[in-house]
Order: C-alpha cells, then structure tokens, then sequence
C-alpha cells in the first residue's frame, strides 16, 4: 500500500459472485430494481384507474384508440418473450446442457437478435399509431384521457428501448463469449416491459362501453 | 498494490465504496454551505426587512421565494440523501457487514456520477434566465403547472429534471445496499449480528424503493404539464391538483423516514461505544423500525389537513400520524436506556449524538400537534411547522453527520479530528441552533404565516419582529460556528494525530479493518462469533469484545 | 434447496400459445354488450397473463418465495395509495 495516500483504495474491484439462498448479485440486484419499477408503473396505473372511474366518458375516446395496433403490438411483445427466454434456456438455462460455450453464446445471441427485431417493429407499429391518432386529431388537446395514452404507453415504449440498448450490449458480449450471466438479468427486465403492457393493452386500447 | 492507479481512477472516477462514500459526503457538505448560505439570505431579509445584504444585495420578494425554495430542496434531497444515507451507508455498510466491496462497484460509481450531475443540474438553475424556480419545495401545482403562473421558464423543469436524476442515484445505492447486505455477509453475520446501522440503511432503502415511484411518475406528469400544457394537475384541463400532493407526500412523508433511520443507526453506533454498554433492547429496536417502515406509507395525507382533502380520510390519517410516533417513542427509550448506568467518555461524536437524541425530541413532540387534525388548521403553514421541522432535520442531518464525522474520521482517514476544536463546534453548534428555531415557535403561535417576505407589513406581527431578530442572530452563529470545523475537517485530514485501527474500543467490523482500509478492506477475511454490542464484559481485561473475537 | 429448475422448450411454447389465446380472447372480450362483465373477464384474462409471464418467463416460480413477497409488498403500497385516493379523485366529497 502506497503510504502517500490518504484514503487507501481498492484498485482491482474483482468482486467475487455470490449467492444467497441460490440467487446470484445479479438477480437480486434485478429484482430490487424491479420493486421500485413496480412502485413507478404501479403508481401510473393506479393514477390511470382512478381518472378513468372519475370519467366515464373517456370509454368513447378509448374506442378511437387503434386496436388492432394495440393488439398486434401485444402479439409482438409476448413473441419477444418467448424468444427472450429461449435465449436465457440456450445460454444458462435447461438447454444449456452439454452444450459448448460457442455453441450456447452463438444460440442466445441469436434469440436476443430475434428479441431485438421483434422490439424494433413493436416501437416502429408504435410510431405508426402515435401519428395515424395524433394527425386524426387525438391530441393531448382533446382530452386528458390523450394525455394520459401519450404519457403511459410513451414511457412504456422508453423503458422498452432501453431493453433494447441493454440487449444489444448483451448481444455484442454474447458475440465475444464473455459474461453470460447477462442475459438472464436482462431477460427477467424485458419480460417485465412486457408485462406492464399486459395491463396498459386493456386499459388503453380495449375500453368497452361504459368501463366504470 | 498489483496495478498503479492514476489520481482520476483512484479519486474521481473510482469504484472503491469508501471512495464513492466519502465523495457523497464532500459534496454533500459543499451543498450545504449553499443551501446555509441561501438560508441567511432569507433570515437576513425577514429580521432586517428589505435591507440591503451584506455578500449578496437587496432580496427581491420572488428571489425570496427561490431563496426558499431551493434551500429546502437543497438540504433534503442534496444534502441530507448523499451524507447520511449514500455517504455513510457506502462507506460503512461494506465494512460493517465484513464485505470487501459493493456488490455492484460500477453501479455505485455510476450513482455518485449521476448525483454530481443532477447537483449541477440544479444549482445551473441559478443562472438561467428568470433564475431558480420559486414555488416551494413541494412544487405543488396549478402554481408550478404552468410557467405563466411561476414566472419561471427554465428553473421549474432543470428542478424536475435534477429532483429525477437525484432519485435515480439514490435507487442506484438502495439496489447496492440491499444486494450487498443480503449477498456479501462475511461468515457467521446473520441478520440479528448486524449492526444497527446497516438494518437501518437497509430498511431506508427499502422505504425509499417503494414510495418514490409514483412521484417519479407523477414529476414526469408535471413536467408534462409545463413543457407541453397537457393538464394532469390543471383543473380547467380536467386534472387534478390535490392529485400531485397526495402522489408528492405519498414519497414525501417516507422520505422523512428514509433521512432519519441512517441517523438513528449512527447514533445507536456512537452511544453504544461511549457509554461502554450494549444497546438495549436490540430486537425491539429492529421490530419498531419494521413498523415504522410499514406505518410510514400510512400517514402521507397529514400534509395535506388544509388542502381540501376529504375529511372523512383527515381523520384516520390524523390516527396513524400519532401511531407512529410509538415506535420511535420506543427506539428513543431504548436510546436513553443504553446510556443509562453507562461509563460515558464525552467525546465530541458522543456530545453530538446526545445533542441529537435531546433535540430530536423536541421536534417529535411538537409533531403530535401537527399530527392532531383540529390543532394542525391553525398550525398549519405557519412558522410553528418550520420550527418542527427544523427541529427534527437539524439533528437528523446536522447534529448526526457531525457525530457520525468526528467518530468515523479516523477509520476514513486514518488521523484524528481535533477534540478540542470539536468541542468548540459542538457547543456553539448545539446552543445556537436552538436560538435559530426555538422562536419560529412563537412566531408561529402568534400567526405568522411560513412564507412571507416582509413580516413588518403586517400589524399583529410587529411585536413579534425581534423573535425573527434572534433567530436570525443565532443563524449567524450557527454559521460561525461551522468555520472551525472546515478547517478542522481539512487540517487533521494531513497534520492530525495518527489513529490506530480501533481507537474507540469498538465492535463492530469496520473497526477490524486497518485505518483507513486499504484493498479488499480486511486483511483477513473477518469470521463472526457475536453480536456487535457486547460491552461493560466481567471478568475480563478489557470491557469490550469484537465481533471476531470467538467466545 | 434445491437448484434451479429448468423447464424444456415445449414448456415454454405452451405457455406461449396460451398468451396468444389470451390475448384473442381479451379483443373478442372487448366486443361483448355486457360492460360490468366484460371488464371484470378482462382484467381476469390480463392478471391470468401477468402471472404467466411472471412465474415462468420472469422465473419468478423458481426464485425463493421473499422475492414474490417482495414485490406484492410494492404492489400492496401502491394499493394503499389507489385507496387512500379513492375519496379524494371519484367519489368526491359533497358531490
């Protein structure tokens, strides 16, 4: 250790992996996250729910919203997942077995590719609803029920594409064989994306006649 | 050392959680000679009304407002956060659990980056054009809804904007914190082996992690409101204004907890050392903070008595608010009891955590007034809620830190802090506080409202302008006071005297380390055999007992 | 404990075309007169979807049940505040 120094300092940080009750840091760094992204969707939707039995006429502006985009869309995403977790069966989980390493990285990064597609046309379709409502006239202006899809399904879609970027970080280490482990911490973020529009498809797109 | 580091990765851009934690404390500390600063500049204007301040000029009534507003969020969320709960929690929680470092290092360094960013995000918001946003630190909306309503067009949303960044930072730690207590205990740390310090940091994180989220939202929301008029809180555009406040103190009345359990956790560290006896009733503490954790999402409405809200969820919020006063009430007697028959060294750390525990009282107790629906609408938004409060976040955030720097400043630098100078600072720190809060009581009984800018334009206030005059007065000694410990701070870091690696006779881990701790913090990886409090031992050379040490 | 479980990717395909039925049977859902009902099937099908896609793709089912506490304990918050709100944004006082 360098006498000169006043505060002595770790220079490597080679943090071992540890576990407890069998979960790696990684996982349960994930799911601490996870607990906090539940209290900011949650609270969303909480907001949405009461707004919409305060106003039950906003089951007319839900009927202007593009259901088969909303639907499609969710077709999309729940696909993505599908995908996602077979990347996470070929790179650690059950088909992983007597697999080699090339051979399990090569396969996951496939699947995070097809992930990453799937994520692509969700946000293209998206943007296809976003301009298809904004230029029918269905602006914030309207009503707050606008306000509301705009802000919800847009935050949605920015939490969606930074799964895509952190994907896409795990494809390029995928592609270079180095840390694995990755792809399952971003899987489990990708398939909570996922289901918080399991709740906004319903609430946004499917609004049947008079909700409240 | 296997690889030579350049000063940038070694003190600026490091991954080392003792770094990262005493880089939270330093700019914690600069924050708070602005938000100290911002706060003379109004106690100035309201003892000597619209007179010309000396180091900064005649306050302007909407500057006062920013004044305010910006010393408020400065001290919460710029101030009290990164010293208490990322400075200390970084650097100690590590240490006290045996780990050799976070169990996300770049995640931590990221978190101080992002906090030194959201920092300059809201001290820019000084020199933008119409200056810094003035609409109270709660932001309530329509007012800060709209840039026609603040006058403010840059300096609401760069706030939004920074208040984002720095809740970001925080969850950062909490998702470190948590991880690293629940992954990286060394051998033989169980859960009821923790020091009380960590349970608390981790409990704050937990109560933090939950209840920011919807105000994450609902700033998103209100920035909505100001960049793009959508209405989520303008009632003419179908929104709702009590919504923000509810979703505002949802996180708000938590975040009280979150700054005052790091605090209770030091002090529960300190008293125990100084009055060589183990704390008292260990569990209990643990179980009243659990409760008080749930219980804290439960009181969030006694913000809001006077805001229209519906009387019939005034009255059970009115109920918890009291409630929760019970397992701080039993944390406190605890506190109390473990000084009690203790051998007590009056060192400045332990002066500071008595100070804190008497003066914290204060402020609970004038809470229950508060808390009391009929009392509060007369209280309310008057000076008698600033003073309790203040006397609730001086000790927490002031008196704590101090106690927590005077004791820890040998393990982080390996010199101590000077005694006497400390006590200097101690007595006029702690004597001088009481003369700047102590009259905002009175002021307040007497009807003056919290947030006017010229006191003498009213008739029924004019007898009471020379408690506004002490007050005053005593912020100026107060600061005074904090120039001896900067220099104090900066010389013992070089020219102190050397400490040994436990100079304090203490239990707890961070005290089996060298000082200050060098790679992997531990030479040998520590094992646990007890709990951290076992002091005033019979039958033994010494009277204490590391938690290495096997029975 | 035991390790982790690994279910086989037939498993994972079956629990796919289940969502997509679900989600076939939320748009036909949409459609029907009975509003009240039609809701409360709804918002069934998407909890019955979300529990799906949380126990096994998120792995929730194979993670030590604190983690699933953990995150109901959020949810059960988040619940408080939707009450807590409930006489204050709907059913206004006096109204």
């Amino acid at each position: 250790m360098s006498s000169s120094s006043i505060l002595n300092t770790n220079p490597t940080h080679e943090v071992e992996q540890t576990t407890c009750l069998n979960v790696p840091n990684h996982r349960w760094g994930m799911w601490w996250f996870l607990g906090g992204e539940v209290a900011v969707f949650g609270g969303i939707l909480a907001v949405f729910i009461l707004f919409r039995l305060r106003n039950p006429e906003w089951a007319q502006e839900a009927a202007h919203t593009l259901t088969w985009v909303g639907s499609v869309n969710t077709v999309i995403l729940l696909t993505s997942s599908l995908t996602m977790i077979l990347a996470h069966h070929f790179v650690t989980g059950g088909g992983a077995q007597g697999l080699t390493l090339e051979q399990r990285a090569s396969k996951g990064a496939l699947f995070i590719l097809l992930t990453n597609l799937l994520g692509i046309s969700f946000v293209s379709l998206k943007i296809y609803g976003y301009t298809h409502e904004w230029h029918a006239g269905y602006t914030p202006e309207r009503s707050l029920f606008w306000g509301f899809y705009y802000f919800m399904t847009g935050l949605h879609a920015l939490h969606l594409i930074a799964g895509l970027v952190a994907n896409s970080v795990v494809w390029v280490n995928l592609m270079k064989k180095r840390n694995l482990q990755r792809v399952e911490s971003v899987g489990i973020y990708w398939h909570f994306v996922d289901l918080v529009w399991i709740y906004l498809f319903p609430l946004l797109y499917l609004e049947v006649s008079s909700g409240g | 050392m296997s690889k030579k580091q350049s000063f940038l990765t070694k003190y600026i851009f490091s991954q080392d959680h003792k770094v990262v934690g005493v880089q939270y404390m330093i700019l914690g500390l600069l924050m708070a000679l602005v938000g100290g600063y911002l706060a003379y500049v109004f106690r100035y204007q309201l003892a000597y009304p619209n007179q010309s301040i000396p180091g900064y000029g005649v306050l302007e009534a909407d500057k006062y407002n920013s004044a305010v507003t910006m010393h408020g969020t400065i001290m919460v969320f710029w101030v009290a956060m990164p010293i208490l709960l990322s400075g200390f929690g970084n650097y100690l929680l590590p240490l006290m659990v045996g780990a050799k470092d976070m169990a996300f290092p770049k995640l931590n360094m990221l978190s101080f980056w992002v906090f030194f960013v959201s920092a300059l995000t809201l001290i820019s918001s000084f020199f933008v054009p119409e200056g810094a946003v003035g609409g109270g630190w709660t932001t309530y909306p329509p007012l800060m809804a709209n840039p026609g309503f603040t006058g403010v067009g840059w300096g609401a949303p760069l706030w939004i904007l920074a208040v984002a960044l720095e809740f970001a930072s925080m969850l950062m730690s909490g998702i470190n914190f948590l991880t690293t207590t629940i992954t990286m205990r060394a051998k033989g740390m169980t859960f009821f082996r923790m020091p009380l310090f960590v349970w608390m940091a981790n409990v704050a994180s937990l109560i933090f992690m939950f209840s920011v989220g919807p105000l994450i939202a609902g700033a998103l929301m209100l920035l909505a409101d100001q960049l793009f008029a959508v209405g989520f809180f303008l009632p003419e555009k179908g929104g709702d204004p009590l919504l923000f406040q509810h979703l505002f103190w949802f996180f708000g009345h938590p975040e009280v907890y979150v700054l005052l359990l790091p605090a209770l956790g030091i002090v529960a560290e300190i008293i125990t050392v100084f009055s060589r006896k183990s704390i008292f009733g260990y569990k209990m503490i643990i179980y009243s903070v659990l409760v008080a954790g749930v219980l804290s999402f439960l009181v969030w409405a006694h913000h809001q008595f006077v805001s229209g809200i519906d009387p019939r969820i005034a009255a059970p919020f009115g109920l918890t608010t009291i409630l929760i006063s019970v397992p701080f009430a039993i944390t406190m007697f605890a506190y109390i009891a473990s000084l009690w028959g203790g051998q007590v060294r009056f060192s400045t750390a332990m002066l500071f955590a008595i100070s804190m525990i008497v003066e914290f009282l204060l402020g609970g107790v004038t809470g229950i007034l508060n808390g009391a629906t009929a009392s509060d609408i007369y209280m309310h938004d008057t000076y008698f809620v600033v003073a309790h409060f203040h006397y609730t976040l001086f000790p927490i955030v002031f008196l704590t830190s101090f106690a927590g720097i005077y004791f820890w400043f040998p393990k982080i630098f390996g010199r101590f802090m000077n005694e006497t100078w400390g006590k200097i600072h101690f007595w006029i720190t702690a004597i001088s506080a009481n003369f700047v809060f102590l009259p905002l009581f009175f002021v307040g009984i007497a009807g003056n409202h919290r947030r006017i800018y010229d006191p003498s334009l009213f008739e029924h206030l004019k007898d009471f302008q020379y408690l506004h005059v002490i007050s005053t007065i005593g912020l100026f000694v107060l600061i005074g006071a904090q120039v001896p410990f900067i220099l104090n701070f900066f010389i013992s870091m070089f020219k102190g005297k050397k400490a040994t690696e436990n100079p304090w006779e203490a239990n707890t881990l961070e005290w089996q380390a060298p000082s200050p701790p060098g790679h992997g913090n531990f030479i040998t990886d520590p094992v646990v055999h007890r709990w951290p409090y076992d002091y005033s031992l019979e039958n033994t050379e010494k009277d204490w007992c590391p938690q290495t040490e096997a029975i | 404990m035991k390790s982790v479980e690994h279910h086989s990717i037939s498993f994972y395909i079956t629990i796919w075309v289940i969502l997509m039925v679900a989600i076939g049977a939320s748009v036909y859902l949409g459609s029907i007169q009975h509003a009240h009902l039609a809701t409360l099937l709804i918002f069934s099908v998407a909890t019955v979807k979300a529990i799906l896609v949380a126990n096994y793709y998120m792995g929730l089912s194979h993670e030590p049940k604190y983690i699933t506490l953990m995150l109901l304990v959020g949810v059960l918050f988040i619940g408080l505040l939707f009450v807590g709100l409930i006489p204050d944004i709907v059913y206004i006082y006096g109204k």
